[in-house]
């Protein structure tokens, strides 16, 4: 137990980011644009799109579940790319990053298959079916849900934090066969956007696309939150280590 | 034997009305059809539901709960990350004063 020891610990606790993206000028702004824009997407999906001849009022749910699937992409993508930069770099900002994706993205998942089940018992008579795109999309929400147990709940050394890299990185591999699922086997979930246009309002179209950027908001709002949470918690257990390993938490609860 | 005597135009009588059925009964295609009147060509038949409707499945509260939920998991989220960042500088702050602490000793 040396002073410069102390002296040093203590500038770098003053140091520590313990996930106060608060601060951030750019977190801010984000936050406000997601605002915005789910605002809009609220106002242009009740107010301004007509309801749907067939299917009535339950139609709307498109406009935040549909959106919320990309925000899934978008968190599960992050996870990947983070776990992989995390495996290449062994940096603690990628692992952040990939644990804040794959959180997000978990989040994400379970809206679109609490919300999708929904639709499904008006438009289809019941709330579940083996289709390919719903039993894809409930096989990686349970991979991530996996990987975030598997980092929650006991991935402090490096094999485990590499396990969890590599178990990230397998669920992305299913992202392209969710999205194609729909192409490659025959099913009953909709296409609605297709390349020859679509079957959509005008105004529907303007709401879903709305959606879609509200969403892409929060999940990166969220991602970054949550990233720089997990930062935090890695330089806290960091110095906290360090200061045990040289004595100078000795006595301390 | 007499039996026999008495059937066989009986048996006769029976095929020959068999093979004039058999002509007239298509010759009923060439029959013109009734023709309907102005109200009974507006006629609409309306029947009792019986067993479940198409109109049992209502969207409101559908819709309602899906976005109750996306409402409830958001808010809930973003309380967990209030939770962790509180989490974490509780234990910053524990750690400063073990530091602290140990400086002053």
């Amino acid at each position: 137990m040396t002073q410069a020891a102390t002296t040093t610990s203590s500038s770098s606790l003053s140091n520590v980011a313990v996930g106060a993206p608060k601060s951030s000028l750019g977190f801010t702004l984000l936050a406000v644009l997601t605002a915005v824009l789910l605002a809009l997407t609220v106002y242009w999906g009740f107010v301004v799109a007509p309801v749907e001849l067939q299917m009535g009022v339950v139609q709307k749910i498109f406009y935040f579940h549909a959106p919320s699937a990309y925000a899934m992409y978008l968190g599960f993508g992050l996870c990947v790319i983070g776990s992989a930069m995390y495996l290449a770099k062994r940096s603690d900002a990628w692992e952040a990053i990939a644990v804040g994706g794959a959180e997000v993205g978990a989040i994400f998942c379970l809206i679109v298959m609490v919300t999708g089940p929904l639709w499904g018992r008006k438009a289809w008579g019941t709330y579940w079916t083996w289709d390919p795109r719903l039993t894809t999309t409930l096989l990686i929400g349970m991979i991530y849900v996996a990987y975030l147990l598997l980092r929650n709940l006991g991935a402090t050394g490096e094999a485990e934090r590499r396990f969890a890299a590599g178990l990230g990185i397998l669920g992305g591999a299913l992202m392209p066969i969710i999205h194609y699922s729909v192409q490659l086997w025959r099913g009953q979930h909709p296409t609605v956007i297709t390349k020859k246009g679509g079957g959509l309002h005008p105004d529907m179209l303007i709401a879903l696309l709305l959606g879609c950027a509200a969403m892409t908001a929060l999940s990166l709002l969220l991602i970054w939150a949550r990233a720089r949470i997990e930062q935090g918690r890695q330089r806290v257990l960091s110095l906290e280590l360090d200061a045990a390993e040289q004595g100078l938490l000795e006595g301390q609860a | 034997m007499k039996v026999v005597k008495r059937s066989a135009p009986m048996l006769w009588i029976v095929l020959q009305l068999a093979l004039v059925l058999s002509v007239l009964t298509p010759l009923t295609a060439f029959a013109e059809e009734p023709k309907e009147d102005a109200a009974e060509s507006r006629s609409a038949a309306f029947q009792a539901v019986e067993g479940p409707s198409a109109e049992q499945v209502p969207g409101g509260p559908l819709l309602i709960g899906a976005y109750g939920v996306i409402l409830v998991l958001l808010v809930a989220y973003v309380a967990r990350l209030g939770s962790l960042h509180a989490k974490n500088q509780v234990e910053l702050e524990r750690l400063t004063r073990a530091l602290e602490s140990t400086r002053k000793g």
